[in-house]
């Protein structure tokens, strides 16, 4: 029992001189790009690469004015390897990571911070136009097209006069084909809303009582299979998105892990059912989403409604005592990953076993 | 039992070791593979086998919620295509319905239209991965967007009474599609509102050309044509509005004007021909004044002319002309017509300068030139329509007693049918001038005037419109008929109530 059990490792270390808020694996490399802020203030995107001899090593570092807090390849097509930001002045801006003087694409997507960024339909991943979508402060949710420059292709905000939430998490998914796709967000006041982007639509909205940290379909190019959420209290709600009951809405379970705010959930490419989340305490859970024998009944109108699963923990790990605020699978070696802490550091981590859980 | 656990655990952790070494040993031939991959990758300049991507969203789609707000409160003149507006409408609310956050409310139709117009050159490398037909499609669309576009900014130009601008628009509107039958005839509207006919007329028959059925392409050319004076083909294209739509109400009243005027051109023409026959006729018995320098003129003494009198009221004029024997006197006088007047003036100017010479009644003959000189007609016969009459009250209006008697000529009860519609209030409030001019001072009965008169269409409306100067005068009247006690009270005070005393 216990040797199938997978195992996750420090496999190196980083300190940086920033305040990391975001990272993520190049696609196709054994490179990972790091954003953050200077102590000053100032943006800094950095480059990094696993070295042979097993260091991280700087191979890129480049200071913007504009304090960086999230990024996606997402809407970026392999061979370019676009990577799209946002930043604490509400600017959304695309990057080759080769020429970084000037972005290829710039705009003023928001008026206050962008808490969260998506990007569907490139990297292979997704059906459809490569968009991204983008979640700020200011309460609007934007959906843009690389091509289009300046105006949103879907904008979702309150009504005027409504109170504006702060968004503070984002994710694509439903783009099985052409025309589907579906975003959702999280409110700092527990709102999660289902966007249809093919209707232009609220499809479902609910509360999750807590503040919405983080938020990820388990896939972005299927139809939708499970939505898992983080929330501040160290709640994890995982909904079953294959059948929407019309009063229910959709099947859930709740998890309580971290003993913190669960910043994050990272999704596994290579098995869906295997998620990370990442604690405010320091600490990395490993979960496996185990269905139910059925997954639909009938309640007693016969109306199709779901039944949720159950989340068995497999590992968990203290890696710091600053929360991890963010995390990245390697979407081409299954169980290499990268985290980054409030305490300046990026640790590159592997996960054993995984093919066998 | 203590022993047996420790040494799983120790195989675990031996287990565990390998495990790692060999995901470690892995993943530094990985490492290499994919950093030979990514230094393959970053060194190719692409995109050249871009993947096919489908067009940007949202774009193709309608952004006018605001537009269709804006339209229900449309001036009633250019509709726009109400079938595809109703189309529109519906999909936009429905879509609306379901949907908290107003995506599309940002977007401002002006904005849209922009974007449509910058869409217009971005279309070729928009949809350049698309399949020919579905580019075509796509075109097709965006054309018929865009065309749709320019209309709604027309109406709403139109609306605003900037004409110009809207033909414009429409203009671009065609150009973007030519097969809508609605912009050309929208287009026309405007066009009639510049008076520019001819126009008007070619747009509304493009716009029939394509939509035979479209009642208000027909109607506008209508108009039109009532402008260029080609009633018969007018009346045929109300004609055709009441074929497909037999309720239009303009139509009806439109088609019943044209034969009026029809009517009315009948008898211009007959009365100019009479005219023509009675100029022609009266030629001869015009002297027409003529110059000659004093020595060629006549050395025989001058002689008396005996001028023929025609109509009572010239009488007076040509005793006073007749009153200067010593004038050499070289007009005529004819019966009603405003060159002859001239000719008289410039006789007597002719007649001054003459008698300068010899400095006689030099005052007189200067205080009978100022002095504005009744006119030289006779009242006109009894007017059997509308038409007539109104042109004989211009022509009369300055001699009110003229008027009394042309007016009085007049049958009561033939008024009706003498208006119709052509009862104003100037002429309502001439005629009740005249009962207390005239008719009250003469003693008259004015009853059955009166009662006549109420007959008349839009006399209602007349009278509710009166100014308080003018009920005066109806005041003054009922007074009057009150002295003369004609008939019993209840009926006078009857009568009242309608002229809304």
């Amino acid at each position: 029992m216990a040797t199938e059990k997978p195992n996750i490792l420090v496999h190196c270390q980083k300190s940086l001189n920033i305040t990391i808020f975001d990272v993520k694996w190049i696609p196709c490399s054994a490179r990972f790009v790091v954003l953050g802020n200077h102590a000053r203030q100032t943006g800094s995107l950095q480059v990094c690469e696993m070295a042979s001899s097993g260091e991280i090593k700087i191979t890129t570092e480049v200071e913007k004015k504009e304090a960086f807090k999230c990024g996606t390849f997402g809407a970026s097509s392999l061979k370019q390897r676009n990577f799209a930001t946002g930043d604490f002045k509400g600017n959304l801006r695309i990057w080759d990571l080769e020429k970084t003087e000037m972005p290829t694409y710039c705009t003023a997507a928001h008026t206050e911070i962008i808490n969260s960024i998506d990007g569907v339909g490139g990297l292979g991943i997704g059906e459809g136009p490569r968009e991204l979508v983008t979640g700020s402060r200011d309460g609007s949710v934007k959906v843009w097209d690389p091509r289009q420059k300046d105006d949103p292709v879907a904008c979702m905000k309150p009504r005027e006069g409504e109170a504006k939430r702060d968004c503070w998490a984002v994710a694509f998914g439903h783009a099985h084909n052409q025309m589907d796709r579906c975003v959702a967000a999280g409110y700092d006041n527990g709102d999660v809303k289902l966007f249809d982007l093919k209707n232009m639509s609220l499809r479902w909205d609910t509360n999750v009582k807590n503040g919405v940290c983080g938020l990820e379909f388990d896939r972005k190019d299927i139809n939708m299979n499970k939505l898992v959420i983080t929330v501040l209290e160290s709640k994890i709600h995982v909904f079953d998105m294959r059948t929407q009951h019309p009063k229910k809405g959709f099947a859930k379970v709740t998890e309580k892990a971290h003993d913190s705010t669960v910043w994050a959930v990272r999704h596994l490419p290579q098995n869906r059912d295997i998620c990370m989340t990442l604690g405010g305490n320091g600490s990395c859970c490993l979960w496996k989403y185990q269905y139910p024998e059925k997954r639909v009944t009938q309640d007693s109108d016969d109306i199709e409604m779901g039944v949720p699963g159950t989340l068995k923990l497999l590992e968990n790990i203290k890696l710091s005592t600053q929360p991890i605020n963010a995390f990245d699978w390697s979407p081409d070696k299954e169980g290499l990953a990268v985290c980054s802490s409030f305490d300046q550091s990026v640790r590159v981590l592997i996960v054993t076993k995984l093919a066998r859980v | 039992m203590s022993e047996e656990k420790f040494i799983s655990i120790q195989h675990q952790i031996r287990q565990n070791q390998e495990e790692v070494s060999d995901f470690i040993r892995d993943l530094r031939n990985w490492e290499t593979s994919i950093k030979s991959k990514d230094e393959k990758l970053r060194k190719e300049t692409d995109s050249d086998s871009e993947k096919i991507e489908p067009p940007v969203r949202n774009r193709v789609r309608e952004k006018r919620m605001r537009k269709k707000q804006a339209k229900q409160l449309k001036i009633e003149v250019v509709e726009s295509d109400e079938t595809s507006q109703q189309e529109q409408g519906s999909k936009k609310s429905s879509r609306i319905k379901a949907y908290d956050y107003r995506a599309w409310d940002k977007f401002d139709v002006d904005k849209a239209c922009e974007e449509v117009d910058v869409e217009g050159y971005s279309a070729g490398s928009e949809y350049e991965t698309d399949s020919d037909a579905e580019k075509e499609e796509f075109e097709r669309q965006r054309k018929i967007h865009e065309a749709n576009e320019e209309k709604d900014k027309g109406n709403a130009l139109f609306k605003n009474g900037c004409y110009d601008d809207a033909i414009t628009c429409y203009t671009r509107g065609i150009e973007a599609d030519p097969s809508n039958a609605i912009l050309p005839a929208n287009r026309a509207m405007a066009l009639l509102k510049l008076k520019r006919y001819e126009e008007a007329e070619k747009d509304c028959s493009v716009s029939i050309h394509l939509d035979y059925t479209y009642v208000k392409a027909y109607a506008r050319r209508g108009t039109a044509r009532i402008e260029l004076r080609k009633l018969e083909e007018a009346k045929r294209d109300f004609q055709q509005v009441l074929n497909i739509e037999p309720s239009n109400k303009q139509a009806v009243s439109e088609i019943k004007r044209i034969e009026r005027k029809l009517k009315e051109i009948e008898e211009e023409k007959e009365r100019n021909r009479i005219a023509e026959e009675e100029r022609l006729q009266s030629e001869e018995g015009i002297v027409k004044p003529i110059h000659k320098p004093q020595h060629l003129r006549s050395k025989k003494p001058l002689r008396r002319i005996n001028i023929e009198e025609i109509g009572q009221d010239t009488c007076e004029v040509d005793k006073k002309l007749a009153s200067k024997p010593q004038e050499k006197l070289e007009a005529g006088v004819k019966t009603g017509n405003e060159e002859e007047k001239e000719i008289i003036l410039k006789s007597k100017d002719r007649r001054r300068e003459e008698t300068r010479p010899e400095d006689t009644h030099s005052t007189d003959t200067s205080s009978v030139t100022a002095s504005p000189s009744p006119p030289s007609m006779s009242v006109p016969a009894v007017p059997q329509t509308s038409f007539q009459l109104v042109k004989d009250w211009k022509q009369l209006h300055k001699y009110p007693s003229l008027l009394y008697q042309y007016f009085k000529q007049i049958s009561p009860s033939t008024y009706p049918s003498i208006l119709q519609q052509s009862l104003d209030s100037n002429l309502l409030n001439g005629i009740l001038k005249l009962i207390v001019d005239f008719y009250i001072p003469s003693n008259e009965p004015v009853l059955e005037t009166l009662q006549c008169l109420c007959n008349v269409k839009r006399f209602d409306m007349n009278v509710m419109f009166m100014s308080a100067k003018e009920k005066e005068v109806v005041k003054r009247i009922f007074d009057y008929i009150r002295e003369r006690q004609e008939t019993d009270s209840a009926e006078v005070d009857k009568l009242a109530k309608k002229y809304g005393l």
